[in-house]
């Protein structure tokens, strides 16, 4: 086929640019992941145990225990953000492994 | 007229296994082509290939006369692919699958919304649009994923093993929305397939695949006539590949059929 013959062909529509596309494709893959949420909201409450476990568990142990020394700040309030983090990075960790599995070990 | 799907002396290579072996195959535009061939035969590495999935080791390929090595994005949206795999998600809606679809191959919303009533009133899912995937039976979600790949309305459609798993009444109904779906659109389709019976009743030619080189090609009639008079196309398949199709595959792929099949039974 010439080049020609391929510029003839009608474009159904436009393609948006490379960045465009990136930011459309990030929000249609993270608006699925909401609607899944809102099929099925207990989702949420499996989600939250593990952060729960440890704010509840090891926080409340070691803020016992005092045996890490965090100055005027409570245990608790020094655990908190670190253990949001955690839950933000794990989860973005574990959905990205899925999208590489996914995509590049599938058999051939 | 141009060639819908041609390959020059394809090949890829796994470390020391040849999974395709120099392949030069020609698909018509506006044909239902199979390539069949026993586990392990190469015909999934070649759809890879084409789809741009994976690179060949060596050769070259045109996909709606586009490269599949230099003009990957064009081949992209000249096709669509339905995998062996499970691909709709369970935990949403048929609708909301289509929408995904739609929206990753930046369907402007208006025209998106429009195709995906037609599309879901064409394969027969419209009353069950709104409830979720994993209510439904293998056959419907073959549907929704052959629906979703044509959304964008794909020169070329790639099915990989399509009816793998399905009961013959599902499998009877996704070979009746293929015909009208090549019918109405005129869409040429690449699918593989080891189902011999599959191949007979749907494609107007077929390719037999054995250890990553093509041993056949032709009508299924004519193959099963230049093998004997009263051969029939399974005849044909142990008379190329040497094997018994009882014979063919490895652990692996017994354990993914059978995970494919869970995942849609």
């Amino acid at each position: 086929m010439t080049s020609l013959e391929r510029a003839a062909r009608p474009a159904a529509w436009a393609e948006p640019t490379a960045a465009v596309r990136f930011v459309l494709d990030a929000w249609t893959v993270a608006e699925a992941e909401l609607q899944k949420l809102v099929h099925d909201p207990t989702e949420l409450l499996t989600r939250a145990v593990q952060p729960i476990l440890w704010l509840l568990v090891f926080g409340q142990v070691l803020a016992r225990a005092r045996a890490i020394p965090t100055g005027q700040l409570g245990y608790i309030d020094f655990l908190a953000p670190g253990v949001l983090a955690q839950s933000a990075l794990f989860s973005a960790i574990f959905f990205g492994i899925a999208v590489i599995w996914e995509c590049c070990t599938s058999t051939w | 007229m141009p060639q819908a799907i041609e390959t020059r002396e394809l090949t890829r290579r796994f470390g020391t296994v040849t999974a395709v072996d120099a392949l030069s195959l020609a698909v018509r535009p506006g044909e239902v082509f199979g390539l069949l061939g026993p586990n392990g035969a190469g015909k999934t590495t070649t759809i890879k290939m084409l789809i741009t999935l994976l690179p060949p080791t060596s050769g070259s390929a045109t996909v709606s006369g586009y490269d599949v090595i230099a003009d990957q994005r064009l081949v992209r949206r000249s096709i669509g692919y339905v995998p062996q795999l499970l691909s709709s998600d369970g935990a949403l809606s048929a609708r909301e699958n289509l929408d995904i679809s739609g929206r990753l191959y930046h369907i402007p919303s208006a025209d998106r919304r429009a195709r995906i009533s037609e599309a879901l009133e064409f394969m027969g899912l419209a009353d069950v649009a709104d409830n979720l995937v994993r209510t439904f039976s293998g056959g419907m979600i073959r549907r929704l994923e052959i629906a979703q790949a044509m959304l964008h309305r794909p020169e070329i459609l790639f099915l990989d093993e399509p009816t793998v798993g399905l009961d013959p009444v599902a499998r009877r109904a996704v070979w009746e929305h293929v015909r009208r779906l090549r019918d109405r659109e005129g869409t040429t389709i690449l699918l593989t397939t080891h189902y011999m019976d599959e191949a007979a009743e749907l494609c107007e030619r077929v390719g037999i695949m054995h250890l990553g080189k093509l041993v056949a090609l032709g009508t299924p009639a004519s193959l099963a006539a230049e093998v004997g008079p009263a051969a029939t196309l399974d005849d044909v398949f142990t008379h190329y590949t040497g094997s018994d199709l009882d014979e063919g595959g490895t652990y692996r792929d017994v354990a993914r059929t059978r995970r494919t099949a869970r995942r849609l039974g």
